[in-house]
Formats: C-alpha cells, structure tokens, sequence
C-alpha cells in the first residue's frame, strides 16, 4: 500500500503541469471575459457562461489527464514498467491522481459558476435555488461517471497504439488505432446500443428522480440582460444502463491491464 | 538462476534473436559483447520481463519471467531518461518505495562514492552524473539478478573508472548475479567471469575469462577479433 501511495504521489507530481495549466488558462479566461463583459454590464453573466462552460468541458478532463501523463510516460517505459506491481496498481495509481486533479478543477470552476449565478439573479423565481444545487449534483456526479468511462477508453485504445509501436512508427501506430477506434466505438457500439437486445439488457430498473429541468432557454439582451426560463419534466433513470457502462468500463479497464502487463514491450 | 530456452524475439521480419539456449549461474560478472544490433540490449529485456519472446521460455529461479519478474530482477537501461522533477535524493527515496529489496543505507553509501549530491535536479545533471545516478539506482537493490545494459556507454574515462570501481565494491557476488551488455571491453575485461558474444541474434561464443586467457592466451578483445572476423 505505501508503494502505491507514494507511486499516486509521483503520478501527482508527474501531472503537476496537466493540472495547473487548465486552472491558470480558467482564471486568464475568465479575466478577459469578465472585463469585456463589465464594458457591457453583463459581468455577472458573462463569468456564469464562461465557469459553466469550464465544468462541463470536464467530461474530458480525464482523458486530457491521461493523455499527458501517458505521453510523457511513454518516453521512459522502462520507468514505468520496471515495477513488481501489476498494471492495474500502477494505471489506478494514475487514474486516482486524475481525479484529485480534476476533483479541485471542478471545485474551483463549479463554485465561481455558483457565485457568478447567484450574483446574476438570472435564475426564474420558480426554480428554487435547492434544486438547482440538487440538479448541480446530479449533473456532477454524471460528469463524473462520464469522464471516467471516457478516460478507460482512451486507456484501452492507448494500449492499442502501444501495441502497435512496437512494430510500427508513431504516426501509423496513432492512425491504425483511431481507426479502430471509429470502428469499434462508432459503428460497433453504435449497433449495439440501438439494438432491442441493448435495450432489453439496460431497460430495467427505473428510478423516477421526480421533476427536473428539461430545457432551459436564455434570452439576453443589451437592455435587459439575461433571462432564463426552464421547463421541468419527469426525469427517469435505468439502473441497466449504469450497470451495463459499469461493466464495460471494467471490461475495458481490466483489458488495458492485461495488455500492459502481457503485450506491450519496452 | 536464470534459463533462455530456445528462446527467438522478432520484430516483424527483422530476427533479434533466434533460438538462444542459456543457462547462468550466481556469482558472476557475465559480458555480453556484439556489435550494435546482435540482440543485446534485447537479452536483458527479455530477462527484465519488459519485452516477449516470440517463441521459446525464459525462468529465472524457476519463475516463468513476465513483467512482475522486477521483484528479483534490477534493471538498468541503456536510455537516459528519469522522472525530471526529481532531485538525486528525490529519485532514490521513490526507487525506496517502488522496491521492498531497496537498500537506503547502501543507496547512500554508492551515491557518496560516486560524488553525487543529494539536492542536485535531475536535469541539472551531467551525463556522466546520470550514468553515475543509474548505478546507485541499480546496485542499491537487493535482488539476485542485475542487468546493466550499456553502463559505461557514452561516459568520460573517469566516470567510467569509477562506475567500474562501482561495480566491484558495491556487488554481493555470492548471491547475485550481474549481466553487463556494453562497448567497452577494455575497461570491464578484468571484472568479468564470463563473456558472451552475440552476432545477429545468435550466442556464437560463450567463455570463462580466466580461461582464455590461460587456454587460448587470449583476452576477451582479441577473442572477439577472431570470431568476429
């Protein structure tokens, strides 16, 4: 266990530069937008659209995390593998460090998106602030999930790609396995998940999460600013559906393991 | 200690090796002396576990080798490349924690011989500092296999005497054994037991030193003269 912890503690550091820069780009960003935004008196919205679009462009932040850190670690294999523990230690170690990173990415993106709302006064009367902090929640925890079954992805196919090196130069090792990719995961997946066998499979296990917000429209204006109306719906969730990416995300991640531990060669 | 049976790697239809028996034994200095692209470097990988035979097995104390092989094997490569934000100290108190055989107190030892400062960046060092950093890294470990892959390649005389120096003080030759693939013939001849000498992927000689010397008058350049020629 200390070996791994200190082996999370060297992923940390390793990803020092993949974690600061998207925070710094965020903060010049939000700089910039806020002081074209306060010429016009939309200062307030304009910090809200440019944090909200920050939080949600996280769904990839796993993925930039790992392209980072694997690229940088596929200079020095050697490194990385010459390590009595098995792959799956050594890839949770780094993906332990991406979602620390990504954890305080989100806190710092969330809660300016948070302040700058409130400090708006754009959300309708009729949505009470306990639900938009419910549907926050929702919406993080799916980001979450998200990022996650995103970046075991990627993992899967940079396997693939190592794979490939071994015997191909970098560049046709990068265009076999994107080929691959929209092979598997476009066409593949995409005739799967619109099967009845998929949906007979995932279809089960509805929770009702009650009323939520379906569709929010913004109208904004030089006069009158921003405002935003929104229609609720009932929202209903499959537990099949959870289970089935849970499970292909371990499928995917334990393939990855497999493949580093077996295949790929220094 | 350590068995190549039959042993052939190829990398698409180039032949690294092909066939390759070896048995080795503990209490050894082995060389393993060839020109650039015999399979050297790919003998020591395979033994590392970091690269797969094609065909063929190979054990080392009767444990099939794969990655995880590392817990008894020290490997040092012939790529000069570390984890850059790293101090000296830094990298052998991490090497500390990957590697329960890691001795800190002989970690120290080695790196004080070696000259080498604590609190020097990695990427502040010399090339020959980082060939000097490799040793301490390698030979600190506990483990009955060490695989140096071209240790002395690239370093001024003096470092290389001392990586040599190294080598003798800091080995425990009754329960390891230490492979070295280098260029350098000359400036290990007098450490090593064993020469093994590789030509396309294929063993084409493997001798006792303090044989042919005595048997065939011979040191390990002019046998290589020969063979090779």
């Amino acid at each position: 266990m200390t070996a791994w912890l200190n082996l999370t503690k060297k992923e940390l550091r390793l990803g020092l530069p993949a974690f600061i820069m998207p925070i710094v780009a965020f903060f010049i960003i939000v700089a910039i937008s806020a002081y074209f935004g306060n010429r016009y008196g939309f200062l307030g919205e304009t910090i809200t659209a440019v944090a909200f679009a920050a939080t949600a462009i996280q769904v990839f932040y796993l993925v930039y995390y790992f392209i980072h850190s694997l690229s940088t670690e596929k200079k020095k294999m050697h490194l990385w593998l010459h390590n009595p523990m098995p792959a799956y230690k050594l890839i949770l170690a780094k993906l332990v460090a991406a979602i620390t990173t990504m954890a305080v990415t989100f806190i710092i993106t969330g809660t300016t998106f948070l302040l700058a709302l409130n400090s708006t006064k754009i959300i309708p009367i009729e949505i009470p602030w306990t639900y938009v902090m419910e549907l926050g929640f929702l919406g993080s925890i799916h980001l979450l999930l998200l990022a996650i079954n995103l970046a075991v992805l990627f993992l899967f196919f940079w396997m693939i790609f190592l794979l490939f090196t071994r015997t191909l130069g970098n560049f046709a090792s990068f265009a076999l396995s994107f080929l691959l990719f929209m092979v598997l995961n476009g066409f593949l997946y995409g005739w799967v998940t619109s099967s009845a066998l998929y949906d007979t499979l995932t279809m089960w296990g509805s929770i009702n999460l009650g009323d939520i917000l379906s569709s929010a429209s913004v109208n904004f204006n030089l006069e009158m600013g921003a405002d935003i109306t929104g229609e609720t719906s009932e929202l209903i969730i499959y537990l099949g559906t959870y289970l089935f990416d849970a499970i292909q995300t371990v499928i995917l991640f334990f393939a990855s393991c497999w493949i580093l531990d077996r295949k790929v060669e220094v | 200690m350590i068995k190549l049976n039959r042993v052939t790697k190829m990398y698409m239809r180039n032949r690294a090796l092909y066939d390759v028996d070896l048995e080795l034994t503990k209490g050894k200095i082995i060389g393993i002396v060839g020109p650039n692209g015999s399979g050297k470097s790919t003998i020591l990988k395979i033994i590392a576990g970091l690269t797969h035979p094609s065909k063929g097995n190979v054990t080392v104390n009767e444990v099939k080798v794969d990655r995880l092989i590392a817990n008894q094997v020290s490997y040092l490569s012939e790529l000069d490349e570390y984890y850059g934000f790293y101090n000296v100290g830094q990298t052998i108190d991490f090497f500390a924690t990957q590697f329960q055989d890691f001795n800190k107190e002989k970690a120290e030892e080695i790196r004080k011989f070696m000259k080498l400062d604590r609190d020097s960046k990695l990427k502040h060092l010399s090339k020959g500092n980082r060939g000097r950093l490799k040793i301490v890294l390698t030979l600190s470990r506990e483990v009955p296999v060490i695989l140096m892959d071209e240790p002395l390649s690239g370093l001024d005389p003096m470092v290389r005497d001392s990586i040599v120096k190294g080598l003798i003080s800091f080995i425990d030759l009754e329960n390891q054994i230490i492979l070295i693939t280098t260029h350098e013939i000359k400036e290990i001849e007098m450490i090593l037991d064993e020469v093994i000498a590789i030509k396309d992927g294929d063993i084409i000689g493997h001798h006792n030193v303090d044989d042919l010397r005595s048997e065939k008058n011979m040191g390990i350049v002019e046998w290589m003269t020969e063979i090779y020629r």
